[in-house]
């Protein structure tokens, strides 16, 4: 009795212990978890942290802290100042990282469990990983840069280490895992991931489908490659006196349907650069402005830091986990990017020889595959294997483990970015240059994601740069779904880096760009894309030939800018169409709203609600059709649309399908009006909030969706297509201002998020609102800034005996 | 006295090892004061409850009443429990348990080894 009595409160005690030390579903470890002495509660930053340390760096390091808890780290020698890079990235963002790494390699699974199994899949089969290695492989032939990535990995290493389970970040508590070692190959993660996000935006399949639904009258209505009015990039007129490499014309578009196609990146999310040269300036010094506008998350996507050594010192933003600075300055440039859409990917249908796999057909013989096959580990299952068979283009990544309808659909991927190149390289050059010939050797270097460089510097040059790999392709090539089996259809060379497109110190005194169009039919190369921007670029451009005297303040203000140029357009054509005479009186101050409105979409107003709640009604209306198929296609952009409605009025796809009537356009403006006056009705009824930030309800979810460590409903304006590109799930993810002073660069700088990726730290989140509201951070920066009164702390490190 | 010995050396231990071990080191410490300091299993499984209990709950809401529950308040949005003070003392009830079980587990171990003795006129 008592033995049973001993053995059973035994079992209970190992079961409870067990239970309470484990992740269950999606329970946490609840006794690992709870316990005051390593589980939630020791992620409440406890005061101050330690001013001295030892670590394995080879010279003495200081680090100064500001404000905003951005470390400046003066460092002896490159090897300290990458170290400790990595060692005061992890301290904020090691659960970030570790995170990123996970997507890049596809291994996310192995601790989200079966649910991010297709995630995985997917960033195995287009290749994250295989990138990765090979911008390592490709490293190895700069030394220096080498021993930066090497260096930066031994720092979020020597940081990892100091940890116990009560030290690491929450989330790693909640999903129940450990952080493992870094290596230099994740620190090579930036590469994969920004194309992934940056270059991986295509429609071939999608606009095959389209080809196939509508026919090539239709879709060249709906998809047009110019439409006039463009403002692009190269200003219109710029000629271009170099001989183009001559290409190959013959291409032949395959005619078929992919009924589902895989996820990709959105589009656009609306980015800006803008520099003016000293002629437009007060005080004739370069004024320069930048801000990538991604998926906005928290942790933020950007960590700031500032680098120094005797032969550097740059400061600006980079993607946890990444080396160097990516947007930044320095005591003589500037360098700013946008995303610069320009079609990277190709897909090409493959026809094998039987349902081995082992051969495909080429130029009219079978040609050997190769086949890889990954492993993708899941937590608490068995592994998942999935083939991937490699022919000659890339990745069949539409296969019949994947996508694949039924195995009638063999779709390889060739995708530019597979050939990695140095662009690491590029932005550890950089980091370096003193002038505008330096930074434009280091360019040679980059291989991609296309990128609009913009530069600006002490010595008063402004220029933009658009480097990278571009094929050459005929007129039309590459919109489409390819046939793999012709030699002709792939393209085989690359546009030379001579012959890139670029402009430098125009007479205009200023440059921009926005995701726009990147150049006029003058330019002697094919240039397309899927996507482009259509408002923000001319509103900038707009507002700069206008500016003069230009002080930061100014740059400050054109970011945060909230004119609707869609709605400018669009708008009065709407308002017109409508019979005043017969309105009710909720039609009447629906309309009066709209009537009196200045087109700026500003937080607190209702009118940019109203405009947006018809328009999308309207332009759902419009695009009825695509709602009757079940294969992808992405619908004709608002700028189109727009185009067609005013120019095209009998365009036949105006009419609603669910009629027997032929709807005009008027009578499509009037449906619509009608719908969106009821259906403000029915907001106002569940008492919702119709202001502008309230609706539009900007949010920033922490990457695991975690509620209490998101947040949402930020008071800020703007939107897509608005220079301040605050939507509801991107915008502004780095706001930069920069002057270069000839005293000392003067810049200034904010994000929607904080250094720290703690959400127990008081400061996490803490620059959100300002943000929203427009506000700048007055960034600390100089070769010495020991004594200034903004550092609010120092670390100094010493080498260990 | 008993009872009192085993409250505080239960609590002590427990605060002072797991500094340095993890959360289940308390079923160890439980396990062995009771099996050194043995009595009535009810007695024992109160003073493992109550002895690790309240060193959790305490440290639990002393840590939580630093910070002015800010994160407390985030995670308890995690747990279906609505008031933030609501987990500190879910913290105190778990940690009571487990050291309750680890208590009462040391405590029948110890009765396979004792032998009915006489009840002295001294205990």
């Amino acid at each position: 009795m008592k033995t049973f009595r001993f053995l059973f409160f035994l079992v209970l005690s190992i079961a409870l212990g067990i239970s309470l030390n484990s992740k269950i579903e999606n329970v946490p470890p609840l006794g690992k978890i709870l316990s005051p002495f390593e589980g939630y509660l020791q992620n409440i930053e406890k005061g101050e942290d330690p001013v001295n340390r030892v670590l394995a760096v080879e010279s003495p390091v200081t680090v100064y802290f500001d404000e905003i808890n951005i470390p400046h780290i003066y460092a002896e020698n490159d090897h300290d100042a990458y170290f400790m890079q990595g060692y005061l990235t992890a301290k904020d963002r090691l659960w970030q990282m570790d995170f990123f790494s996970r997507v890049v390699m596809g291994r996310l699974s192995e601790v989200l469990g079966e649910r991010a199994a297709n995630f995985d899949k997917l960033n195995r089969r287009i290749g994250l990983k295989k990138m990765t290695y090979q911008v390592w492989e490709n490293v190895q032939e700069f030394p220096e840069v080498k021993t930066g990535m090497e260096a930066y990995a031994e720092g979020v290493n020597a940081f990892i280490d100091e940890l116990d389970y009560a030290d690491y970040p929450i989330e790693f508590k909640l999903l129940d895992y450990e952080p493992e070692p870094w290596s230099p190959v994740k620190s090579c993660l930036a590469y994969a991931m920004l194309s992934n996000t940056l270059s991986r935006s295509e429609a071939d399949l999608e606009n095959t489908n389209a080809m196939a639904l509508f026919g090539e009258e239709l879709f060249n209505m709906m998809y047009p490659e110019q439409l006039g009015n463009l403002d692009p990039v190269i200003r219109k007129g710029k000629t271009w006196d170099f001989e183009p490499k001559k290409v190959v014309s013959n291409f032949r578009n395959i005619i078929s349907k992919t009924p589902q196609t895989i996820d990709k990146p959105s589009p656009l999310y609306g980015s800006n650069n803008f520099v003016a040269a000293g002629s437009k300036t007060k005080d004739g010094n370069v004024i320069f402005a930048n801000e990538p506008d991604l998926q906005l998350t928290q942790p933020s996507i950007w960590y700031a830091t500032h680098l120094h050594t005797p032969s550097l010192n740059t400061m600006g933003v980079t993607v946890p986990g990444t080396p160097t600075i990516l947007i930044g300055f320095n005591n003589e440039i500037v360098w700013g990017v946008t995303n610069s859409p320009r079609d990277q990917v190709d897909w090409y249908s493959i026809k094998f020889r039987n349902k081995s796999r082992k051969e495909y057909w080429y130029n009219n013989q079978w040609f050997k595959t190769e086949k890889v096959v990954e492993e993708i580990k899941i937590r608490g299952q068995a592994s998942q294997f999935d083939t991937i068979v490699y022919v000659h283009h890339g990745p069949v990544v539409y296969d019949k483990n994947f996508y694949g309808d039924n195995e009638k659909i063999n779709h390889a991927m060739r995708w530019v970015a597979h050939s990695p190149g140095n662009t690491l390289t590029a932005m550890y050059k950089v980091n370096r240059s003193q002038s505008y010939q330096e930074f434009e050797t280091a360019l040679t270097y980059f291989n991609g994601p296309p990128q609009n460089f913009l530069f600006g510097s002490k010595a008063g040059d402004i220029a933009v740069n658009l480097p990278g790999k571009f094929p050459i392709k005929p007129e039309g090539k590459g919109k489409f779904l390819l046939d793999g089996s012709q030699t002709d259809q792939e393209w085989t060379e690359t546009i030379p880096f001579e012959h890139r497109l670029w402009d430098k110190n125009p007479d205009q005194g200023f440059l921009s760009s926005a995701n726009q169009h990147q150049v006029d039919s003058l330019y002697p190369y094919y240039v397309w894309d899927h996507h482009y921007e259509y408002f923000r670029n001319r509103r900038i451009n707009d507002r700069l030939s206008l500016m003069n005297n230009i002080v930061p303040k100014d740059f400050m203000k054109l970011q945060n800018d909230n004119f609707n140029y869609h709605a400018s357009e669009s708008l009065p054509a709407m308002l017109d169409s409508l019979d005043t005479a017969t309105f009710t009186s909720a039609q009447r101050s629906y309309f009066t709203q709209l009537n009196t409105w200045d087109y700026f979409n500003e937080p607190e107003l209702l009118a940019p609600t109203y405009y947006q709640l018809w328009w999308d009604i309207l332009y759902n209306k419009i695009w009825d059709e695509y709602d009757t198929t079940n294969i992808t296609v992405n619908k004709p952009h608002r700028y189109v649309t727009t185009q067609l409605l005013q120019n095209n009025p009998d365009f036949k796809l105006f009419d609603i399908i669910d009629t027997k009537a032929i709807e005009t356009v008027n009578q499509l403006y009037y449906l619509s009006f009608v719908e969106a006056v009821d259906s403000l009705a029915s907001l106002n009824n569940s008492s919702t909030k119709t202001n502008w930030a309230a609706y539009k309800n900007t949010q920033i979810p922490h990457v695991l969706k975690l509620a209490p460590f998101s947040r949402e409903n930020i008071n800020i304006g703007g939107g897509k297509g608005i220079v301040n590109a605050a939507s509801k799930s991107a915008g502004p993810s780095w706001r930069m201002i920069v002057e270069m002073n000839p005293e000392g660069t003067k810049a200034w700088g904010i994000y929607p998020g904080s250094q720290t990726g703690n959400p127990a730290d008081d400061k996490y989140g803490h620059m959100i609102d300002k943000w929203a509201a427009g506000e700048y951070f007055e960034l600390l920066f100089g070769e010495d800034i020991s004594q200034s009164s903004k550092v609010t702390s120092t670390l100094t490190i010493k080498p260990e005996q | 006295m008993k009872f009192l010995a085993r409250l505080i050396l239960i609590g002590t231990l427990t605060y002072v090892l797991s500094l340095y071990a993890p959360w289940w080191v308390l079923f160890v410490v439980s396990f062995g004061v009771c099996f050194g300091i043995h009595g009535s299993s009810i007695n024992a499984f109160i003073g493992g409850f109550l002895g690790v209990g309240l060193v959790w709950l305490v440290t639990a809401w002393v840590l939580d009443y630093q910070s002015n529950a800010v994160f407390t308040d985030k995670m308890v949005q995690l747990f279906p429990v609505e008031d933030g003070i609501l987990l500190v003392i879910i913290s105190g009830v778990v940690g009571g348990v487990c050291g309750g079980l680890g208590a009462l587990t040391g405590n029948s171990f110890k009765q396979l080894f004792v032998k009915q003795r006489k009840k002295s006129i001294y205990s």
